[in-house]
């Protein structure tokens, strides 16, 4: 009998039509441990990595964390894995809500979609029965409707993960939406495209099987006291949601500012933060992810634009910086709009956000102008024109068309010195906290496998004090501004955030002071293995090295670990991070040394056998 | 007097008031900011003087204390 994971993957080839149930490997989760992780070495044992990312033979592998769906705070999050359109490396876009553990009840660890449907189809996967079913009546219906619809057409009480006409359209910078209106988003690094690229608008799941628990007493006695404080330590994010931490990200001189150019907008931050929502009534009601008591969701009323009156999952703090201070628009309505739209299109806020921020300051420096334009004003905080400039991107109209694929491809195309406002790493546009404010988070972007993400490190939260990483086995003094141990730092955070996405948990649960031993003893009450703290920060290791190698075997070394120019070279002149720039040729030569990794950021034999990757280096 | 100065959302807790003033007060942060009904879970970095601070340290007459959120979101 296996505990916590269900014993089956499911593979769909599309383009012969077939379906096929495979034996999920014991070993394989024990060693992976699942998620993104078991994704990883999917996608390096059997598939051709120099594939194309549009074409048939580059694989969506859909995987379940190992603890996705049980009776687990926070057990929501399940992974999409692919080589990524938009930067031709490694992505993974983890997502909640209630999609991984709808999965999961299907019988299903994960399912792996290859090849290309010569007619657009969506899958239904009910139980043990799955079809791939005509999808032509949805096309060009954007993720709301889409939902609603198939909802109609399967079961009420299925989920829905769909492409909205971004991801149809092939946008690079499209996602794959879960859940209609209280959306959730795998949105970062394209993959709502690869998913277009199959031809396949939807998946559609309904389950009812038992996750079998080893020892649910052990779980169930153990939250009693677990619960209450996290619950205590997140009832900001439970009040407010991410958008609730705008404020103090601008105090701190993290919060990316007019393209990334300035260094404090105090006033602007008040207005757009999740606190002002809920003062206004813009925040309307709450809504949680599987197994979640944090509650962090929020639905927002939309008050402007094409669907003022109705009301969608409320925007993130992402998604306040995005489409607030990097914009320097303080109108929270067209904030909140801009969110839905993006939601209903299927875009991912960060880099739409980022697009919008580099149109605007090539607009407003005289890089665009009114006939490239056609005559829709991109001035910094024109709420109107951003609605209209998200729509252009999603349907490849207009001067939208130019930055559908991201800020790097339209630096690419505009040429000169429009380079210099594409903030990207790798090619992913970078979240929105700035690596000149808290620094470990410069050689967390530029060290991240799927580019500028602020996900794979996150010690933001510990140098800000919401984290100890005492807690890692970190105890040294961390000063915000200056680079001393911080490579340190993030080598150990990016391990321990590591195993989160392979075991289906949301980042929050740190909140809780939630150490390596706790998960562990969550893992072995799971499952009935052997696991300990040590095995856990092991794994992370295993899984941000066998990351890395896929993107080793793709070109990647110290020359693309690095900052965007305006980030490693420009300082701000004023906020709390005013003069600040991370010193990036200490921090990445002390991290690859704390890697284990040589001088041009390759891992090590010593390193590969240290963590039982010695046959995955051989082979990539 | 001892000026409290509080960053990012913590305003919401003390009426949108960026400062706070208070006199004859001698005791730990950690009280001091409980009487302003912060949660203490939300107060990250804090500097009295221009120095690193923490909870358990005593502040008095003549200090200011300068009191930053976590960020804990997003």
């Amino acid at each position: 009998m296996q505990y916590g994971i269900m014993g089956n993957i499911l593979e769909i080839d599309l383009t012969n039509q077939s379906i096929h149930y495979r034996s999920s490997d014991l070993d394989l989760f024990k060693k992976y441990l699942g998620g993104s992780g078991v994704a990883a070495k999917i996608l390096i044992d059997e598939f051709d990595i120099q594939a194309d990312p549009l074409s048939p033979n580059n694989p969506l592998i859909f995987m379940n964390g190992l603890l996705t769906g049980l009776p687990l705070p926070t057990a929501a999050k399940s992974s999409f894995v692919s080589k990524s359109p938009l930067t031709g490396i490694w992505c993974e876009a983890t997502v909640g809500g209630h999609w991984g553990a709808q999965v999961k009840k299907c019988g299903l660890d994960g399912f792996i979609i290859t090849g290309k449907s010569d007619t657009p189809v969506y899958i239904w996967i009910q139980d043990n029965h799955v079809e791939i079913r005509d999808a032509s009546h949805l096309m060009g219906k954007d993720v709301f409707e889409t939902s609603k619809l198939l909802l109609h057409q399967t079961d009420p009480k299925a989920v829905v993960a769909c492409i909205g006409p971004a991801g149809e359209n092939l946008s690079k910078i499209s996602g794959i939406m879960i859940g209609g209106n209280e959306t959730r988003a795998a949105g970062r690094g394209g993959l709502g495209a690869v998913l277009g690229s199959k031809n396949v608008k939807a998946v559609v799941a309904r389950g009812t099987h038992k996750i079998p628990i080893y020892d649910h007493d052990t779980i169930k006695s153990d939250l009693k006291e677990f619960l209450p404080f996290l619950n205590t330590h997140t009832k900001a994010l439970h009040d407010f949601g991410t958008a609730g931490g705008v404020q103090g990200v601008e105090a701190n001189g993290d919060l990316p500012i007019k393209n990334w150019t300035l260094g404090d907008w105090a006033d602007g931050a008040e207005k757009t933060c999740g606190q002002n929502m809920d003062h206004l009534g813009i925040t309307v009601s709450h809504h949680a992810c599987y197994a979640c008591s944090i509650r962090c969701g929020k639905d927002a009323r939309v008050d402007v634009g094409p669907y003022a009156g109705s009301a969608g999952h409320g925007p993130e703090y992402e998604t306040c910086a995005a489409f607030g201070s990097n914009i320097l628009n303080d109108n929270i309505q067209y904030l909140v709009a801009a969110n839905d739209l993006c939601n209903r299109l299927g875009l991912d806020t960060i880099c739409a956000g980022n697009s919008a921020a580099m149109a605007m300051e090539c607009y407003e420096r005289g890089i665009l102008n009114d006939q490239d334009t056609n005559g829709l004003k991109l001035t910094f905080g024109n709420g109107p024109s951003l609605m209209v400039f998200i729509e252009q991107m999603a349907n490849r109209e207009g001067i939208g068309a130019l930055f559908s694929d991201g800020v790097k491809s339209a630096g690419e195309k505009l040429g000169g010195l429009a380079k210099e406002f594409s903030i990207h790493i790798k090619g992913l546009s970078v979240a929105y906290h700035d690596p000149r404010a808290f620094t470990s988070m410069a050689i967390g972007y530029a060290t991240a496998n799927r580019g500028g993400c602020h996900l794979e490190n996150l010690t933001y939260f510990s140098e800000s004090g919401a984290f100890p990483p005492s807690l890692i086995g970190f105890d040294k003094f961390l000063s915000k501004h200056n680079d001393e141990h911080k490579a340190e730092l993030c080598v150990i955070m990016q391990n321990f955030m590591n195993t989160f996405n392979a075991l289906g948990l949301c980042k929050f649960l740190i909140r809780g002071r939630t150490s390596p031993d706790q998960i562990s003893k969550w893992v072995a009450s799971a499952t009935g293995w052997t696991f300990t703290g040590e095995d856990l920060m092991m794994a992370g290791e295993r899984l941000h090295n066998i990351k890395r190698l896929y993107n080793v075997s793709l070109g990647i070394s110290r020359k693309d670990d690095q900052l965007p120019p305006r980030l490693q070279y420009h300082d701000r002149k004023t906020g709390a991070a005013a003069g600040i720039l991370p010193n990036m040729t200490k921090l990445l030569t002390e991290y690859y040394q704390y890697r284990g990794w040589n001088e041009e950021g390759v891992p090590t034999k010593e390193t590969l056998e240290k963590l039982g990757l010695t046959s995955e280096g051989a082979t990539l | 007097m001892i000026v409290v100065e509080l960053k990012g959302q913590l305003i919401w807790y003390v009426g949108k008031k960026n400062r706070i003033f208070f006199n004859d007060y001698q005791g730990s942060i950690n009280n001091l900011l409980e009487q302003l009904h912060i949660p203490l879970h939300e107060v990250g970095n804090m500097t009295l003087n221009n120095k690193r601070t923490s909870l358990s340290d005593i502040i008095s007459d003549g200090d200011v204390l300068v009191v930053f959120p976590v960020i804990a979101g997003g």
